[in-house]
């Protein structure tokens, strides 16, 4: 069947084809006053889903975006106000918790003389002055718990179970701190809900008015915690350990307790799905609260609506996953600083739009009123798949003279780069990820550098890429499967120029961009029963040496097949190309 | 760019405005209320206008307990020892009490400040922080 299908692709290509010419790329740089920093273009709260996983990857934070630093974001720093919620209560809100009062019973799971009664003197801490270390922790869980207790509102009594346990810690590789979340998850229905909708404990039972989980010496209970004891014995190096003073001042060698736990039991309260955000995979096979309000961009889903795949695709849709409850978007207006670069692409109408980017550290500011100009491909003559990463003077200086260049990351410094642009005359520069679609801040000093200059996405990058400069390398498979193809005759060679059909099909052309040479298509058999992987087919009209080489991006594996010179292309139906699902 | 397709037909907005009137699903009728809890607080602490109650936790659910930390501390050094993702097994919807279906939260997804190596504090659940742990950057520069 499939071979079949891949035999009729030629001739339909012949029907349907148009060979589009090189456009030109009209693009402003420009830092938008009217969007808050952590937002989508579109306005609401962004969530964290960074491509490809890093630490912290998950949907249930904040975007790292964020200005100023907000509690539930997913890396700890040291300027949050003690106890300040910031625009949480507005998420809770959104959660269906209502503001006011609630009785947290606390319950120590440990045996006498460990952790909350740990009698080992405590010389005091700033708002803390205990006089043992287990004193010092109770007072630490006053405080936290009392912030929520006095934000969050229930007839129903909170049952938090709290642990101190040794676990992993070791100096020179790290430590498990402190985790919090619900121990149940509850579902409910009816309320305007789309259909049944998993729930946290506590927060079931104030909506419902009962004990949902029961008593805790009946297995029930609504949140655990578990916090690292070993922290204190200095298992990370002498001199480091918990932080319990309650001002958020922790030294650089201590760990902020309150800070920590006040944000772990934010996930235990309500700041968290219940999703295998690796597989999509939804706890229960139903939806979470906190899906039924993060809304894909891209998609124009909410991701009670999405399959797993979707879901899982979803989690590293980069600056595209958004909060869409009211009460947090609200708050956010009176915390968030105003003022996002972006790259707005004027034209060709297919690709514009406004992009996410992160301006470099270095080089000049983006004016005031932006910078407005076409785009160019930094050129330097460099055979490499990419051909454009702007490590060597550009030998294209004429057509970059007064554009913005566009210019690959990778091997060698973001400085190198811009000041080759800049040498060519460029005004300013766009380096195209190649780690995903996430940006960075792109580090550097080269005081000669006066452009300005910004990063964006792969998945963006390329769809530009594709319109200014043709292209050496397409991708398929969304961003992740790079092909390339070289040719070489009796008397010349050179790289096949890449045109996307679609997102798995497209075609190289070699002498002429009227002459289709080669069409492949990278297809996603991975949820095909009997298969599990990725196939390469390929067929071509040309009798010229090729050589294709398909790279997976994710997982740095290439396959290359190759079609001697003065043989008809053989055709290439590789059911078994990449055994790297998903 | 984008497209943004608001759900239907509920509309997010009503929901605010809705009176919220929520049932567990598949709850018996008459098994709404289940007894109070038994424990009985050792201290009481008033902080602002809420009520923190200590309690020792009582004997009887520790065993569960044992297991749920033995399956924490599995899936969290999974991030430091490079082994495979801690998958919890699947559960049974349990009922409590009061007659409610409800299921455990797999350990995997709760939430975990960790600090690694570099210093860096990050939360995160257990799902994606080995893979984390093996990604490298990809490309010379700063």
């Amino acid at each position: 069947m499939r071979a079949l299908h891949l035999r009729s692709i030629a001739p339909v290509l012949g029907l349907l084809l148009t060979v589009p010419a090189l456009a030109q790329v009209e693009a402003r740089l420009k830092v938008n006053n009217d969007r808050l920093q952590g937002t989508h273009t579109g306005g609401s709260l962004l969530l964290f889903s960074p491509d490809p996983v890093q630490r912290g990857s998950s949907l249930s934070h904040w975007d790292t975006s964020a200005t100023p630093n907000l509690l539930m974001e997913p890396f700890a720093t040291g300027d949050l106000p003690f106890l300040g919620l910031d625009i949480t209560p507005g998420q809770m809100q959104d959660v269906f918790w209502g503001n006011g009062t609630l009785t947290v019973n606390i319950f120590d799971a440990d045996p006498p003389g460990v952790g909350f009664t740990d009698p080992r003197p405590f010389p005091g801490a700033p708002g803390n002055p205990a006089a043992t270390l287990g004193e010092a922790r109770q007072n630490l869980f006053n405080a936290v718990l009392g912030a929520w207790a006095n934000t969050l509102d229930s007839t129903v009594d909170v049952d938090v179970i709290v642990t101190w346990q040794d676990l992993f810690c070791a100096e020179g590789a790290g430590a498990t701190l402190a985790a919090a979340g619900t121990t149940f998850i509850v579902p409910l229905e009816g309320g305007g809900l789309p259909g049944p909708t998993f729930f946290h404990a506590a927060l079931a039972e104030s909506l419902v008015g009962s004990d949902v989980t029961g008593p805790v010496a009946d297995g029930g209970g609504d949140i655990v915690v578990f916090m690292n004891s070993a922290i204190d014995d200095q298992c990370l190096g002498a001199g480091t350990g918990w932080y319990y003073g309650l001002d958020g001042k922790a030294p650089a060698s201590a760990f902020d307790s309150a800070g920590t736990v006040l944000h772990e039991l934010g996930h235990g309260f309500g700041f968290s799905n219940f999703t295998n955000e690796d597989t999509g995979a939804q706890s229960g096979g139903l939806p979470g609260i906190f899906d039924l309000w993060t809304f894909d961009n891209t998609s124009g889903l909410f991701w009670d609506q999405m399959s797993d795949a979707e879901r899982a695709q979803s989690a590293r849709n980069v600056a595209q996953v958004t909060w869409e409850g009211p009460f947090a978007n609200d708050a956010a207006k009176n915390t968030l600083t105003p003022g996002v670069p972006e790259l707005v692409i004027g034209a060709p109408a297919k690709i514009a739009g406004t992009y996410n980017i992160a301006q470099a550290a270095f080089g000049g500011p983006i004016p005031a009123g932006g910078l407005t100009g076409q785009v160019a491909c930094l050129k330097d003559g460099v055979a490499d798949a990419t051909n454009f990463n702007g490590c060597t003077p550009a030998n294209n200086p004429g057509e970059l003279a007064g554009k913005i260049a566009l210019i690959d990351r990778g091997s060698c410094g973001f400085t190198t780069k811009v000041a080759n642009a800049q040498n060519a005359g460029a005004i300013g520069a766009i380096v195209v990820n190649n780690a995903g679609n996430g940006v960075i801040t792109m580090g550097g000093n080269d005081p000669t550098i006066t452009i300005p200059s910004a990063m964006v996405g792969r998945t963006d990058g390329n769809r530009i890429r594709q319109s200014a400069c043709g292209d050496a390398a397409a991708f398929f498979g969304g961003d992740r499967f790079q092909v390339s193809a070289q040719w070489k005759t009796a008397k010349a060679s050179g790289e096949g120029q890449a045109v996307m059909l679609t997102k798995e099909s497209g075609y190289f052309w070699f002498f002429s961009p009227e002459g289709i040479e080669v069409t492949v298509r990278v297809l996603n058999a991975c949820n095909l029963d009997g298969f599990n992987n990725y196939w390469v087919f390929a067929a071509g009209m040309t009798d010229v040496e090729v050589k294709l080489t398909v790279v997976d991006t994710q997982t740095g594996q290439s396959k290359a097949y190759s079609n001697p010179l003065g043989t008809p292309f053989q055709p290439v139906l590789d059911t078994k190309a990449f055994a790297t699902c998903p | 760019m984008s497209s943004r397709t608001r759900r239907t037909p509920v509309n997010p907005a009503q929901w605010v405005a809705m009176a919220l009137v929520l049932t567990a699903a598949a709850l018996p009728a008459a098994a709404v209320q289940p007894p109070p809890d038994q424990e009985q607080a050792t201290r009481t602490v008033v902080v602002g206008k809420a009520t923190l109650n200590w309690h020792v936790a009582q004997k009887a659910s520790a065993p569960q307990r044992a297991e749920l930390a033995a399956a924490f501390k599995k899936a969290t050094e999974a991030r430091f020892t490079g082994g495979e993702p801690y998958v919890t097994p699947k559960a049974e919807p349990s009922t409590s009490l009061g007659g409610q279906r409800m299921l455990p939260l797999p350990v995997e997804l709760i939430h975990t400040m960790f600090v690694d190596a570099d210093g860096q504090e990050f939360c995160s659940d257990s799902t994606a922080v080995t893979k984390a742990a093996a990604t490298t950057s990809v490309g010379k520069d700063q």
